[in-house]
């Protein structure tokens, strides 16, 4: 064909022309417009209907309100009316519509498609998923169940499936809390997390405790640390090891040598008995009890200072303005704890407040009531030395015969050889249930995809309440958005397939938790009498008006000081000269959430640092090892190494490195897979002798240059540190 | 032009066509689609042909004959920004014991028997950087006429409006248009005694 000038132009002004009335053209998709079926009450197309649920990303128990637009979850907010978070929540669950949303969610049922955990997987369907694991459990002689701390009707359909097939329920936690509540079962012998008044406090001492970044109930801590300073204006003591959140917020930030924090407690005790700044009717039965004043001596100021590295006219003054500025509250968290003395150092520090007497007192120390018996406060953990054994037990052929791994991640968090990834390898069958992949699901024989907490119902009391029963409820607020079905969903499908009808009370989850509310209530209506109470309880987000007697307080502490055991640490100091000290940051927590591109970018509070793990030194150490910010070194401790940039921090102290826990993961997603280096991997196994607790502040390590720089991810260029001595600010000349 | 001849190249007149060319043809379409783009945009055009819906559907028989109120099927139009189409079950209603054989009504019957959508072909549309609410329009006692024409007399639902900026803002600035008393048809209280002329009310 011969193309000449005239048709060639003619051609191309027709094929532009073409493409300006296409290209301008509304999408022929966005002509259709579909009607309901049935038009759904109460919502118009484009119109927000809030709902309020669960923060179940908080094992503390926060509420929200979440927005939805025709049918999806877009946007949370706290729950105004609940008396926990009062509205407020923290950025996980801001971030939470993400992971709902997530791309990189198990979207449906799946087994390995080759070797176990060799990372490629077949899709199959919910049916044959149930009944494959209907076939494994049914006949099973062992059954093993590994869950999160669950709370609420959740933890109970688990405890019932695993009694009614035989099982043991073994709760995983790589942040354990239980050194804290052994300590408060010590002091103030109580089964249950005491409020900490903090808003009416004129003093708080927080030993190593992130109350208002990550430990605890820090919702409610923070808003109760901004009224304690709008109100009384009174005064906050950080004592800890490594700079928190909350010590960069405090009046007062006193570094303690690691894991002396119980000497120290005992020695702002002593000076408050030695000079008599409370009455001895307040102080006399409590030191009694814990070994008399004798006792107390031996931790007199100028007798643990050195230990401790705080000075004695510092341990003074802190006593004194305690004593000065009551009420005031004392409590011990994080690192303090986390030592093989942990127990002993949560409990001296707790003891503090039965020297001021202020227990049961606005601004000091509060009883909570218990969690009601059907809807429990979030599980205990089993106790890292029960891990570690277990897992030497499962590597030494000591296996179940089905092992059920739900919204837990031991195979990343369990420090020490073999590991847990390794010790399951000869259990016959591995199920993993949870919303992304994980160190542990991602090793399993079956995989099945669990649904957001936005979609599924649930129920918690929280811990701590505020000094009163507090329920909240948990509702789904959108329909899954994947193939995904909620735990306790599953359980009580296979309960009547196993054992036949009527095995457990409950038909789905829905059933159980309204049951648990009718009960809460003790109601005289139940059925559909209930219904619209129960609109209204789920309408609120939960209840808080019901009367609950509140725990009482021992009168005397069950807890002995008279030979307390120092800390100790793994690896000698000669060869590995720096403590290990691992911190949780308010984004990422212990590593759950870190699939979430919006929580990896949001900068730690005090480095602004994203995206990767990081080694905290101070200046001049930093100085000494020829290292700078950004420039990679070493870690190196008795069970490995790992390879972090350098943030060189002036408030580190000069024989600490401090990493952040919860990265380097290879299973979760596109945006939490080969992002910085995981801390348990080169953590001792060292646990708490008190209560079995991993010890993970408890590891020497050294540090060496590697002579490589990264580009340090800050959300802030990083300034030198000012030094005020040779460069004053302000210098006033003459008088 | 001495100085100009320095600075510049010099060109044949062959390298001058194929540079001058295609320059010119551009400025000329640039032009061009400007001037269409505001002739589209202010005086209208975009009056679209009423399209072929999937059950012929006769306002003139519900609206007119029949005199149903139009907030009667359209039921969001006075409580939020959209005015709704109805819903299956809500058409059934009344066809459940209204015209049951009817071709349409065979038709609107058989999907409410497998609980199906209607996938109705959209007559009205604005263009996304509206936002357009009705319950505010009806609150003012602005009639559905003005903008929808006089549908109790269209047997098949079609545009009479080219629904642009001109014509919303040739409303809201005819004071005369506002309303006297301030009871409105849904019952809310009319806020503003006259139309806003902000951008931001519709563009947002």
């Amino acid at each position: 064909m011969h193309l000449g000038r005239r048709k060639f132009l003619a051609g191309v002004a027709g094929t532009a022309g073409g493409v300006v009335i296409v290209g301008c053209a509304a999408p022929e998709r966005e002509s259709r417009v579909q009607s309901f079926v049935l038009a759904p009450e109460h919502s118009l197309p484009g119109d927000s209907v809030w709902f309020a649920t669960a923060d179940a990303h908080s094992n503390v128990g926060n509420s929200v309100v979440v927005r939805t637009v025709d049918g999806r979850a877009k946007k949370v907010e706290g729950n105004p009316a609940f008396p926990i978070n009062q509205g407020k929540t923290d950025v996980r669950a801001q971030a939470a519509v993400q992971s709902l949303y997530h791309p990189d969610r198990i979207k449906t049922p799946m087994i390995p498609a080759g070797k176990r955990g060799d990372g490629r997987y077949e899709e199959i369907i919910w049916e044959r998923a149930l009944d494959m694991l209907g076939a494994a459990i049914g006949p099973a002689g062992s059954f093993h169940l590994v869950t999160s701390r669950l709370t609420g009707t959740e933890a109970r359909v688990a405890g019932a499936f695993a009694d009614l097939v035989g099982g043991d329920h073994l709760v995983y936690e790589p942040i354990e809390n239980g050194t804290f509540q052994a300590a408060v079962k010590k002091i103030l012998g109580v089964d249950n997390t005491p409020h900490f008044d903090i808003a009416n406090a004129g003093t708080v001492l927080s030993f190593g405790a992130d109350f208002v970044g990550t430990w605890g109930s820090s919702v409610m801590y923070s808003q109760a640390y901004s009224r304690m300073r709008g109100g009384n204006r009174g005064r906050l003591t950080q004592l800890e090891t490594r700079m928190s959140m909350t010590g960069a917020s405090a009046d007062n930030w006193i570094y303690v040598k690691p894991g002396q924090e119980g000497a120290l407690a005992l020695s702002i005790a002593q000076v408050i008995v030695a000079e008599a700044l409370v009455h001895f009717d307040v102080w006399r039965d409590v030191v009694e009890a814990i070994g008399g004043v004798d006792v107390l001596n031996q931790y007199a100021p100028d007798v643990v200072a050195e230990r401790t590295g705080v000075t004695v006219t510092t341990v003074q003054e802190i006593a004194r303005e305690f004593v000065d500025r009551q009420p005031g509250v004392a409590f011990a968290g994080g690192p303090a704890l986390a030592q093989t003395n942990g127990l002993d150092n949560g409990a001296a520090v707790l003891f503090l407040n039965l020297v001021v007497g202020n227990l049961d007192k606005a601004g000091g120390v509060l009883a909570n009531p218990m969690a009601p018996a059907h809807i429990p406060a979030p599980l205990p953990e089993t106790p890292f030395a029960g891990w570690r054994s277990y897992t030497d037990d499962l590597a030494a052929g000591t296996v179940p015969d089905v092992l059920f791994v739900y919204d837990a991640d031991p195979a990343y968090g369990i420090p020490g050889n073999p590991g847990f990834a390794d010790a399951i390898a000869e259990v016959p069958f591995v199920v993993g249930m949870s919303s992304f992949m994980n160190e542990t699901v991602g090793l399993a024989d079956l995989i099945l995809p669990a649904t957001h907490p936005f979609e599924a119902w649930g129920d918690f009391t929280a811990d701590p309440g505020p000094g009163t029963q507090v329920v909240g409820f948990q509702q789904p607020v959108t329909t899954p958005w994947n193939d995904a079905r909620s735990f306790g969903d599953v359980l009580l499908t296979l309960a009547p397939e196993i054992k036949g009808e009527g095995a457990l009370p409950w038909a789905s989850m829905h059933e159980a938790v309204r049951a648990g509310a009718e009960k809460l209530f003790g109601m005289e209506e139940t059925g559909a009498a209930f219904d619209a109470s129960w609109v209204e309880l789920l309408r609120r987000g939960g209840a808080w008006e019901q009367a609950a007697d509140v725990s009482e307080f021992a009168a005397l502490p069950d807890w002995d000081a008279t030979a307390l055991a120092g800390p100790e640490f793994a690896g000698d100091a000669g060869s590995f000269n720096f403590h290990l000290i691992p911190f949780a940051t308010i984004a990422i927590g212990a590593g759950n959430e870190s699939e979430s591109p919006w929580l990896q970018s949001v900068g730690d509070p005090l480095t602004t640092v994203t995206w990767t793990s990081w080694a905290e030194l101070n200046p001049e150490t930093a100085a000494e090892l020829g290292v700078g910010t950004g420039d990679v070194v070493a870690i190196d401790a008795r069970h490995g190494t790992i390879e972090v940039p350098v943030f060189v921090s002036p408030v580190t102290p000069p024989d600490v490195v401090a990493v952040p826990i919860g990265r380097g993961r290879n299973f979760g997603g596109r945006w939490r897979r080969d992002r910085g280096e995981n801390i348990f991997s080169v953590l001792d196994p060292m646990t708490d002798t008190g209560t079995g607790s991993l010890a993970w502040a408890s590891t020497r390590a050294r540090v060496r240059s590697v002579d490589r720089k990264i580009a340090m991810p800050t959300l802030e260029r990083v300034e030198e540190p000012r030094n005020d001595v040779e460069e004053p600010v302000l210098e006033v000349e003459g008088e | 032009m001495g100085v100009l001849r320095g600075l510049l190249p010099r060109l044949t007149r062959r390298q001058m066509a194929l540079i001058g060319i295609p320059l010119t043809l551009g400025g000329l379409a640039t032009a061009g689609a400007v001037a269409v783009l505001i002739f589209l945009g202010a005086s209208g055009g975009t009056i679209r042909p009423a399209p072929v819906q999937p059950i012929a559907y006769d306002h003139a028989v519900h609206a007119g004959d029949n005199a149903i109120p139009c907030e009667f099927c359209h039921r969001g139009v006075s409580t939020g920004a959209v005015a709704t189409i109805p819903s299956v079950e809500q058409c059934m209603y009344c066809h459940a014991v209204v015209g049951q054989d009817l071709p349409g009504v065979l038709r609107l019957a058989a999907k409410w028997e497998a609980q199906e959508p209607i996938e109705w072909t959209r007559v009205h549309r604005l263009p996304d950087h509206v936002r357009f609410v009705h319950v505010t329009h009806i609150d003012a006692n602005i009639p559905c006429e003005t903008c929808h024409g006089d549908v109790e007399t269209f047997a098949v639902m079609k545009q009479v409006n080219a629904l642009n900026m001109g014509e919303c803002m040739g409303c809201h600035r005819d004071t005369t248009n506002q309303p006297a008393s301030s009871a409105s048809p849904s019952g809310n209280a009319v806020l503003k005694s006259s139309a806003s002329l902000d951008c931001a009310v519709c563009h947002r």
